[in-house]
């Protein structure tokens, strides 16, 4: 009987899914009873604009917040709704932080101009591009011919130490400068966020 | 082990049944869960705090990169050549005077030190170009030597080292001078350099030039002794003492100084600050007047004229008495009146021809990555001194001379770094033109290094400060010279001997900042001398070797920057 429903539920479905790396569309074919492969594309974008303050230099600061990717999962399903999944997620990974002098700056008795305390451009990436991707998950249906389907699952990617690029002028200059290894020196410091934590939502329409 | 760990479920799985399953299936996803956690511990870990030591991170490092134009200010004791080590003030005046800033962004028309050096700094709002040069005249008083003041026109930004040789009082020459009542005139005396018996030191030497001091009758029955008494009560008394004892009736005592070298000054001509070749002749210092063995105390209400004329020929453009004003040189002429015992005069020799705002280009180069101090002293063809020059980079790096005469000049390098051969003369037929190389080659021995200096304040870890600065570089102990270092973005390469013990310097404000690093490194380019000031060393792609100092400063110093 379950294999009979497995069978009915069978096919490729199209949908949408709200995730912590994104929000975008998939496309499930559940293969049987235990197998589900998943594709689709999310992204996530989210600009902050701010003033900032750092060492008495007020800058515009802006926060991007960039991720997102292409992914191929497969979902492993050990009860009727319970499954695990993995796969690999093509990464798009790329928060900025950037921020350039808002006004002059105040030096003891002279000031400095803004042109002159310079700019600062901090961006993270993964150092893998495709990243392996694990995660425990539930699924279930909807309607009368459970023609919908509904997933959540939490996961993790793993993105591998996250590699820091970091462009600075004026007075910031030597932040970026290689000779100060200033770079190596924040990427050692933030290399334990090797993981992207994943939650996620997903509603999915079966075509055929 | 996450991904071995799936697979190893996945596949245990896969042969059980649906119960059996179920009774393992929690304990295992409660083992993924906790490896999953386990692995994100760490993110519960403020990133924020060093790993190492548990302290701020150190998030930026700053430059003072804002400032284009710095000023080494070295006073230097005129005979010796050495910095001063006595207190001295220094104070800058003029039109720009006030543009002059510390590192730490502060106006400071006068600054005390004891080091013999300071470094300042120039506004950066203040553009500087030959049409628009900065002026000011920075004077100088420091224990035991004569007072100088000096002019200075930059016509560019950039690197600027001002050496001021400071003469000290006592290497002055203690002068007596005689003389006696005018030929053909009652009422006139004048006293000129003769030698007279007995006296303490003689005018022996000639000079192109002659002062002499004018008495008149009315102004001496003016002058009082130490008791408040008239020396002559009139001027019958005066004509008798003088018939009386006529030979050297006036004794001068005059502490002088000559010799000093010419250089580039700015003089007022036609009401303007003029760059041009000046030459301070003599600075003198009248200390006792003695007029018929009484020795005066007061010239109460009288004066005495002081004219001095030129002897030699050609004579120069401008020769006269000089005084020096806010920012400039001003000739007054070759006569001038004091109403003050104890005066200070000052004459002076100058060119009129005007000098080039810019002159030359010369560009240093060599075969290695250095910074480089060079000092130059430049000579007209007759092999007479001009003015020195100072040359502060990193090869290559192309100087265009400022305020240069349009004349041919032979630039002697003074052979005082240990880590460069000799460098041949240059010769320059227009020193306003041209562009000329100058080729320096390391001294055998000397190693590439490049030195990475991190400063910090102890209560902000957070920032630190790489500096573009102007620092000082020798062998711990030694008895070479401190060499000249420039630094950019706390960035500097330098030439030095391998295993040897070195101080890197920098002087801030009224105190030096000492880094120590020793030179040896294992065949990796590790450093081998771990030290509290946490020095590590990396050998560069191009094989030679980097060497990072993070440096603690002191707690003053950060005051004055207001960290």
């Amino acid at each position: 009987m379950a294999d009979e429903t497995s069978q009915a539920l069978s096919g490729l479905y199209v949908g949408a899914q709200a995730t912590t790396n994104g929000l975008g569309f998939n496309l499930n074919y559940i293969a049987g009873k235990r197998l589900t492969l998943k594709t689709g594309v999310e992204s996530l974008k989210y600009n902050f604009h701010f003033p900032y303050e750092e060492s008495d230099i007020n800058y515009d600061a802006t926060f991007q917040y960039k991720t997102g990717g292409i992914f191929l999962l497969a979902d492993y399903f050990y009860a009727k709704s319970l499954y695990l999944s993995g796969g690999v997620l093509m990464n798009n990974f790329q928060p900025k932080f950037e921020g350039e002098a808002a006004s002059d700056m105040a030096y003891g008795d002279i000031t400095i101009p803004a042109s002159k305390v310079g700019d600062f451009h901090f961006e993270v990436e993964p150092s893998l591009k495709f990243s392996p991707y694990i995660a425990a998950g539930f699924r279930t249906f909807f309607g009368k011919t459970k023609m919908v389907s509904w997933n959540f699952e939490t996961g993790l990617y793993y993105m591998g130490p996250p590699k820091l690029n970091i462009q600075t002028t004026g007075l910031l200059a030597p932040t970026s400068d290689p000779a100060h290894g200033h770079q190596q020196y924040l990427e050692n410091q933030f290399s334990v966020y090797k993981y992207y934590p994943v939650v996620k939502f997903a509603l999915g329409i079966r075509l055929f | 082990m996450p991904l071995a760990f799936v697979y190893f479920n996945l596949k245990k799985m896969t042969v059980m049944n649906t119960k059996k399953f179920h009774m393992l299936t929690k304990p295992l996803l409660t083992l993924a869960m906790f490896f999953a956690l386990a692995g994100c511990s760490d993110y519960l870990d403020n990133p924020l705090k060093d790993r190492e030591t548990g302290e701020d991170i150190n998030l930026l490092v700053i430059d003072f990169n804002f400032f284009h134009t710095r000023i080494s200010v070295k006073l230097a004791d005129a005979r010796s050549g050495e910095l001063i080590t006595v207190p001295a003030t220094v104070k800058f005046t003029g039109n720009n005077g006030t543009d002059i800033v510390t590192f730490s962004g502060d106006k400071r028309t006068q600054i005390t030190t004891e080091e013999g050096q300071i470094e300042v700094t120039v506004d950066p709002n203040v553009a500087i170009s030959s049409g628009s040069p900065f002026q000011f005249a920075v004077h100088v008083e420091a224990d035991g030597y004569m007072p100088l003041s000096k002019g200075f026109q930059f016509q560019t930004e950039g690197k600027k080292t001002i050496e001021l040789k400071l003469v000290k009082i006592s290497d002055g020459e203690e002068t007596e001078m005689g003389g006696d009542q005018d030929s053909g005139s009652d009422d006139s005396w004048t006293v000129i350099g003769k030698n007279t018996a007995g006296l303490k030191s003689a005018l022996a030497e000639e000079k192109p030039y002659q002062v002499t001091y004018h008495f008149t009758t009315n102004e001496i029955l003016k002058f009082i002794d130490s008791s408040g008494q008239f020396l002559f009560t009139s001027e019958s008394e005066l004509k008798a003492a003088y018939e009386a004892s006529p030979s050297d009736f006036f004794r001068l005592t005059i502490s002088k100084t000559t010799g000093y070298d010419p250089e580039t000054d700015v003089v007022n001509i036609g009401g303007s600050p003029v760059s041009v070749l000046f030459q301070k002749l003599e600075t003198g210092r009248l200390t006792r007047l003695e007029i018929g063995g009484k020795e005066v105390a007061d010239l109460n209400g009288g004066v005495i004229v002081l004219r001095c004329s030129y002897t030699g020929s050609p004579a120069p453009d401008l020769f006269g008495f000089a005084v020096f004003g806010e920012q400039a040189w001003d000739i007054t002429g070759t006569e001038t009146v004091y109403n003050q015992l104890n005066f200070n005069y000052t004459v002076v020799k100058a060119s009129t021809a005007p000098l080039c705002a810019t002159g030359s280009n010369i560009t240093f180069r060599a075969s290695v990555i250095s910074s480089f101090s060079i000092d130059a002293d430049v000579y007209d063809m007759e092999d007479n001194l001009l003015t020195t020059l100072h040359f502060k980079g990193s090869f290559p790096e192309t100087f265009a001379v400022e305020n240069t005469p349009q004349q041919a000049v032979k630039i002697v390098f003074r052979d005082n770094n240990p880590a460069f051969q000799p460098i041949s003369a240059l010769e320059i037929p227009d020193f306003c033109t041209g562009n000329y190389d100058v080729d320096v080659a390391a001294t055998s021995g000397y190693q590439e290094y490049q030195i990475v200096l991190k400063a910090f304040c102890p209560d902000n870890p957070t920032i630190a400060v790489a500096p573009t600065y102007s620092g000082e570089f020798k062998i711990t102990d030694s008895a070479n010279p401190w060499q000249g270092v420039d630094m950019a973005g706390g960035v500097v390469d330098l030439l030095g001997l391998p295993n040897q013990e070195y101080q890197l310097r920098l002087l801030w404000e009224n105190e030096w900042e000492y880094s120590t690093l020793v030179t040896e490194f294992d065949e990796n380019g590790n450093y081998l001398h771990p030290s509290g000031s946490k020095i590590h060393s990396e050998r560069m792609d191009d094989g030679r070797i980097r060497i990072r100092i993070s440096h603690n400063f002191s707690q003053n110093v950060c005051d004055d920057m207001g960290w």
